[in-house]
């Protein structure tokens, strides 16, 4: 393949940041309306409301799982990759889970109160996908903002695990910021999580 | 020994209305103990805050003072068919249905025969519940809950669906698992004589308060004279408790014999003759009107309806205000209690409606000429008979 980003076919360096980025996608799109989407059910069935957005992780797992054979593949013609990198790409998806599970628990608690939030999120999304280097390299990013800056771009979680992957797949560059990337992660989770338990006994009453 | 299954204290719910600026207590200071096995019924005017009780019991939503506590696994059935699914098949939303209200699989493998009986679905129990009718939904989801094990169970106003014989099926087999199983049910019902045959106590709440407490014959009596009391209290004109457009209203629906002009007493077998004054909101003239008068017996039970839409006799054009008269030859009606719920469509559109508008009462009389008065404590109808053998 004609096209390279730093020195890795095109197709399989995309390829490994955009099975983590839809799987990140899908997730907080899909439980951003998971509470309003069940609310029939909320206002006349007790159950740990936590379920509907925590299970859209699970659901989601199944294209990420498929991406992954074909990433296999894709690999297996690549001769700049390490073999045992990909198995990396499993805590990796761990960690995305968290970081838009996180996400997914503020939006679908939010989206109850702020309706319209919906709405958004797809072009929030969308602006953040191309925020994130998926289609191009995190070198590329980095070049543009200073030095000082360069932290900034770590906040966005997905840059981190995206970089990180890559880094043990293709032996690229990692940024030592992308530890912020991973404490954003966790970060999201808890707060995510502690937000919910608070205003889970008000859900009924507001929905 | 007899425990406390339920036991409520002091439990008080505010909600904020128009954007937090207003505050409105939907229950307030409710104390009240269910034994265990007991059948407590919840009656009360709508609004009174029975649903809101019974969803804070089932966990739905939280007090805001006070507490309720719950000895025993709990089901609670608000709505029949939460949580089905309409592309899955009568089979599939049985297992569905029956794990979100909390039964385990093997529960439902075992109970599975006796639910699809129970329900009537038979063969339609593969085919996707979306082309049900609407009555074979209901008896699947009722069915459903009716079989789950718990220990409390809450129920609001589902009876109120399905045909008569499904109703009187459920009940039977509400009243047989309360009895076998020692379950506590806490039941919402607009039906006085259903709560009467399934209640053990009934609680009357109004305005979020509980107001009587008690034996569920005296408090459905006590609960009844409230109701006529209040629709006699006020004129029709000034009451508030009604719904619609408003652009013609009901002034006043007076009733009397014909023959000796009396009014608010009527006889059994004679004539009677119902007058309703209308006036229309801004002295416009009505282009189309139709009245329905539905007459319901104290327990609440629809017997019949007096219409101009019945008898084709279309209104058109009527003056901005004035009368209609309803001339009835012969009263059907047994001796008793009765109220009338009174409905008014202007051009098509609800433009008033008064659901329990005025009471009256039917005094004995010989309505066969046959010299003998018949009375019962539920008063229904008379119908023309002729018998031969």
């Amino acid at each position: 393949m004609g096209i390279e980003a730093e020195g890795i076919s095109y197709l399989p360096y995309v390829m490994s940041g955009l099975l983590l980025w839809n799987y990140f996608n899908f997730v907080i799109s899909q439980s951003a309306s998971a509470l309003l989407n069940a609310q029939n059910m909320i206002r006349k069935i007790y159950f740990p409301k936590i379920c509907l957005p925590l299970s859209k992780a699970i659901v989601g797992l199944v294209a990420p799982l498929v991406g992954f054979l074909i990433l296999i593949l894709l690999i297996s013609q690549e001769s700049n990759s390490n073999w045992w990198g990909l198995l990396f790409f499993f805590p990796a998806l761990i960690i995305t889970s968290f970081a838009s599970m996180g996400i997914g628990l503020w939006t679908s608690a939010l989206s109850i109160r702020f309706r319209d939030l919906q709405q958004i999120i797809p072009y929030v999304l969308q602006i953040l996908f191309f925020l994130t280097p998926i289609a191009y390299s995190s070198k590329l990013a980095n070049s543009l903002v200073p030095e000082s800056m360069e932290f900034i771009l770590y906040l966005n979680p997905m840059t981190g695990i995206i970089e990180s992957y890559r880094s043990l797949l293709f032996g690229t560059m990692a940024s030592p910021f992308i530890w912020i990337s991973y404490a954003m992660s966790l970060l999201l989770f808890i707060s995510g999580l502690r937000y919910f338990q608070k205003i889970e006994m008000k859900i009924a009453d507001i929905i | 020994m007899m425990e406390n299954s339920i036991l409520i204290e002091g439990l008080s719910k505010e909600y904020s209305i128009s954007k937090g600026k207003e505050k409105f207590w939907a229950l307030k200071d409710i104390n009240l103990e269910i034994k265990e096995g007991k059948v407590m019924g919840l009656i009360g005017p709508n609004g009174a805050g029975k649903s809101t009780l019974l969803k804070i019991l089932g966990k739905i939503t939280y007090p805001t003072k006070g507490r309720a506590l719950l000895n025993g696994s709990l089901a609670s059935l608000l709505e029949v068919g939460t949580g089905f699914h309409p592309e899955l098949t009568g089979r599939e939303n049985i297992f569905l249905n029956g794990s979100i209200l909390g039964m385990s699989k093997s529960d439902i493998i075992k109970e599975m025969d006796e639910i699809v009986d129970f329900s009537g679905v038979g063969k339609f129990l593969d085919s996707p519940v979306k082309h049900y009718s609407s009555g074979m939904y209901v008896r699947l989801a009722f069915s459903v809950a009716a079989h789950l094990r718990s220990d409390i169970l809450l129920i609001d106003e589902v009876l109120a669906v399905g045909d008569a014989q499904f109703q009187k099926k459920c009940l039977a087999k509400m009243s047989s698992t309360t009895r076998d199983e020692n379950r506590t049910v806490v039941f919402v019902s607009h039906n006085m004589s259903i709560a009467r045959k399934l209640c053990d106590e009934i609680a009357y709440i109004e305005q979020g308060q509980l107001k009587m407490l008690g034996d569920s014959e005296k408090v459905t009596d006590h609960y009844l004279k409230t109701l006529q009391k209040n629709s006699e209290e006020k004129a029709l004109k000034d009451r508030l408790d009604r719904s619609g457009t408003g652009d013609v209203k009901f002034v006043d629906i007076d009733f009397f014999d014909p023959k000796t002009h009396r009014s608010k007493t009527l006889i059994c077998g004679e004539a009677a003759e119902f007058m309703v004054k209308y006036e229309s909101r801004n002295n416009d003239k009505i282009g189309e009107l139709v009245l329905h008068l539905n007459v319901f017996n104290d327990d609440g039970n629809y017997l019949a309806s007096f219409s101009n839409e019945l008898v084709n006799m279309p209104f058109k054009n009527l003056e901005a205000n004035g009368s209609l008269h309803c001339k009835i030859e012969k009263l059907p009606l047994m001796p008793g209690h009765y109220f009338l719920k009174a409905r008014l469509f202007v051009n098509g559109q609800k433009s008033d409606i008064i659901d329990r508008a005025i009471n009256f009462e039917v005094l004995e009389g010989d309505f066969f000429g046959s010299g003998s008065f018949y009375k019962k404590r539920i008063p229904g109808i008379f119908v023309e008979q002729r018998w031969s053998h």
